[in-house]
């Protein structure tokens, strides 16, 4: 018999011993999965905590007067903006006292004063006053709800400016009031909508997915691979089984330690196989997608998987030891393969490592294969 | 005398695993390394990461507008859609815009095809308060290309557009004074790279208590306490798990007191108590080294996520 039939018989016979395991690999990574999914839906849970705001409280005052119908408008478009909604709650006074008693008790950290005639003065251009008083203007919700009072003045500012130099080129070259007119509302109504409909020119995207995929399925997949390798503590006396007095027997056969590395490697990719396919069952009908392709595409990673455990275990030559070095290495591929935080959040140094080691390729497979490209 | 003298092997015994000396000398070495690590300065401030498909005179002057009018948030442009999620990833960046090639274009016509896109996270509370700032002078930069689309006067533009920047920059318009310094930038004390020393620390503390466990199995198989009583065993079983335990708690407390004060030392301490109650309980259930080998990568699994999601949550 030649060395390459008796390597072929090897790992037949290897095949053979795998059947008593099949019941433990499935167990084991059904557990192994669970613990590890609980724990990658916790991290995607948590890793963003909900960020929370404080609320700075404003108080305003508008007078009764003939703008009131202005003022109004003003204010239900001011309210209506997400920014306002997201940093301050506006508190309407009736009496200007009233204000005064609320910032001084500090209910409120703003009070704006509207004064009299206020639209009026922005249309004729005498721009009336506004006063703004603060209580505390040192903490952060302040210097926010400032910059919020900035950003719409510069608004109102800007549709000032343009109803003015409409006005005035218009009537430099002798428009007919009525056109004039026209334009005005139309010059009026176009700022309103840029500054009011910004919402038309603008789509919110979460960044947190990580390489198309939502983080929950991107920590699914990580958890899939720290599985993969830890279903090994299970099949660590299979690999480990071949002592050294067979080892030994083998050699005179002409069957060395490289002839057993490769029956041993060959014979965990249908092991680790095995492991997948209820693993690829469950998360399919979890997630309620169904890719065919992903029996295929998970192959390469089951290879990458199997070649690793196949030299920790070859190098380790025992099993305590090659199960720690599992745990270790495998920690460790994760990590740096964004698996445990995303790579965004890994010093750069160890974020530049990632495309050398395999840990963000197999990521990377296995999302592929278990929710399609 | 007894006790010290059991003390002492088990020292001995514990101090000769390659293993723990290795885990031990990790745990130091990454206190040292990471305490020798230069300082970062941290601040409060509030950055916003900006990324533009194609540079041109409006993007320009929306950088120039941002430092004329001294924002409170912190606009810096990015070189590419991938930097720009990985800066709001990361948490670098409160959150991200990526202005698209024709939107000052279309955003001047009113056309809405070509939107903005905002980029955050769950964590982001306050990206509606900034686009309150960035659409307000995104309006300010293009708002002569505004007025000359809105009047439709062609051969009036270039008067147009001369008077609205006239009025822009003028004091006629409405405008509030900041109430503010304009920049927020609390300075907060220096840090240091974050590393986990707590957690792995723990880790090892669990480790180190089933090594002990493993130490004392393994002998009791080879009959070396056969002919001892039952107390005399269970007392030797302490001693060998708290001998695993007590040189990781050591170092894990000096580790933890180097890198952060000695404000986790009562937690390691407590932990240190509970993993050593945890381990005696488990020797109850596992009473094979073999069982104990098999069982261990998954004992130290569970920890592991236990630990590390605790802490991040």
């Amino acid at each position: 018999m030649t060395s390459t039939h008796i390597t072929f018989r090897l790992f037949l016979t290897n095949l053979k011993r795998l059947k008593s395991y099949i019941v433990q690999i499935i167990l084991s990574i059904v557990i192994i999965l669970a613990i590890c999914l609980g724990a990658g839906y916790l991290i995607s849970k948590y890793l963003y905590k909900e960020g929370t705001s404080t609320i700075v409280k404003v108080a305003y005052y508008l007078p009764d007067d003939a703008d009131a119908k202005f003022n109004e408008f003003g204010l239900r478009m001011i309210t209506g903006l997400e920014g306002t909604k997201e940093v301050a709650e506006l508190i309407q006074v009736d009496t200007i006292d009233e204000g005064y008693e609320l910032l001084e008790k500090g209910d409120v950290i703003y009070y704006i004063i509207v004064p009299e005639m206020f639209f009026s003065g922005i249309m004729d251009s005498t721009n009336p006053e506004l006063t703004i008083l603060f209580r505390d203007n040192s903490n952060i919700g302040s210097y926010i709800t400032n910059e919020l009072f900035m950003a719409y003045a510069r608004y109102l500012g800007t549709a000032q400016a343009g109803v003015y130099s409409a006005l005035d080129t218009l009537r430099t070259f002798d428009y007919p009031a009525e056109t004039i007119s026209n334009a005005q509302d139309y010059v009026n109504m176009t700022f309103l909508d840029r500054s009011l409909n910004k919402d038309n020119y603008l789509n919110k995207q979460d960044a947190t997915s990580e390489n198309g995929f939502t983080l929950l399925q991107h920590y699914t997949a990580s958890a899939l691979m720290i599985s993969l390798f830890f279903v090994f503590f299970v099949i660590m006396p299979y690999l480990q089984g071949i002592k050294k007095g067979t080892k030994l027997k083998l050699s005179t056969f002409g069957i060395n330690e490289f002839h057993i590395f490769m029956a041993n490697f060959l014979s965990c990719i249908p092991a680790l196989y095995i492991a997948f396919i209820p693993c690829y069952i469950s998360l399919s009908i979890l997630y309620k997608t169904f890719n065919p392709l992903g029996l295929f595409i998970i192959v390469p990673a089951i290879l990458i998987i199997s070649l690793i455990v196949n030299i920790i275990s070859y190098v380790c030559q025992n099993e305590f030891t090659s199960n720690m070095v599992i745990l270790i290495a495998t920690l460790i591929i994760a990590y740096v393969g964004g698996g445990i935080l995303p790579q965004a959040m890994l010093p750069s140094a160890i974020s530049d490592l990632s495309s050398l080691l395999p840990g963000e390729h197999l990521i990377k497979l296995i999302s592929t294969a278990l929710f399609g490209a | 005398m007894n006790i010290f003298n059991r003390l002492t092997v088990f020292y001995k015994r514990i101090f000769s695993k390659k293993t723990y000396l290795i885990m031990l000398i990790v745990l130091i070495v990454l206190t040292v390394t990471y305490k020798l690590l230069p300082a970062q300065k941290k601040t409060a401030d509030i950055k916003v990461a900006i990324y533009h498909q194609e540079n041109s005179y409006y993007s320009d002057a929306l950088y120039e507008c941002f430092s004329d009018n001294n924002t409170l948030y912190n606009f810096y442009p990015v070189n590419s859609m991938e930097e720009l999620t990985s800066e709001v990833k990361s948490g670098k960046a409160e959150c991200g815009f990526y202005i698209p090639k024709d939107f000052y274009i279309n955003y001047i016509k009113g056309i809405k095809d070509t939107p903005i896109i905002l980029y955050d996270t769950p964590s982001a509370s306050l990206s509606s308060a900034i686009c309150e700032t960035l659409f307000s002078l995104i309006l300010t930069v293009c708002s002569p290309e505004i007025l000359t689309v809105a009047v439709d006067a062609t051969e009036h533009n270039d008067e147009l557009i001369s008077r609205m920047k006239g009025y822009i920059q003028g004091d006629e318009i409405f405008h509030i004074e900041s109430l503010s310094d304009g920049s927020f930038s609390l300075e907060e004390e220096t840090y240091h790279l974050d590393i986990p020393v707590y957690e792995i620390g723990i880790t090892l503390i669990t480790f180190s208590a089933l090594l002990g466990l493993l130490i004392y199995l393994q002998d009791l198989e080879k009959g070396i306490y056969v002919s001892l009583e039952s107390k005399a065993l269970a007392s030797i079983k302490c001693i060998s798990i708290f001998t695993a335990i007590s040189p990781m708690l050591f170092i894990t407390m000096v580790c933890n007191i180097i890198l952060s004060g000695t404000s986790a030392v009562l937690n390691i301490l407590t932990v240190g108590l509970i993993v050593l109650v945890a381990t005696l309980l488990l020797s109850l259930i596992i009473r094979k080294s073999t069982l104990l080998n098999k069982v261990l990568p998954l004992v130290m699994l569970i920890s592991t996520v236990v630990i590390f999601v605790s802490g991040l949550i």
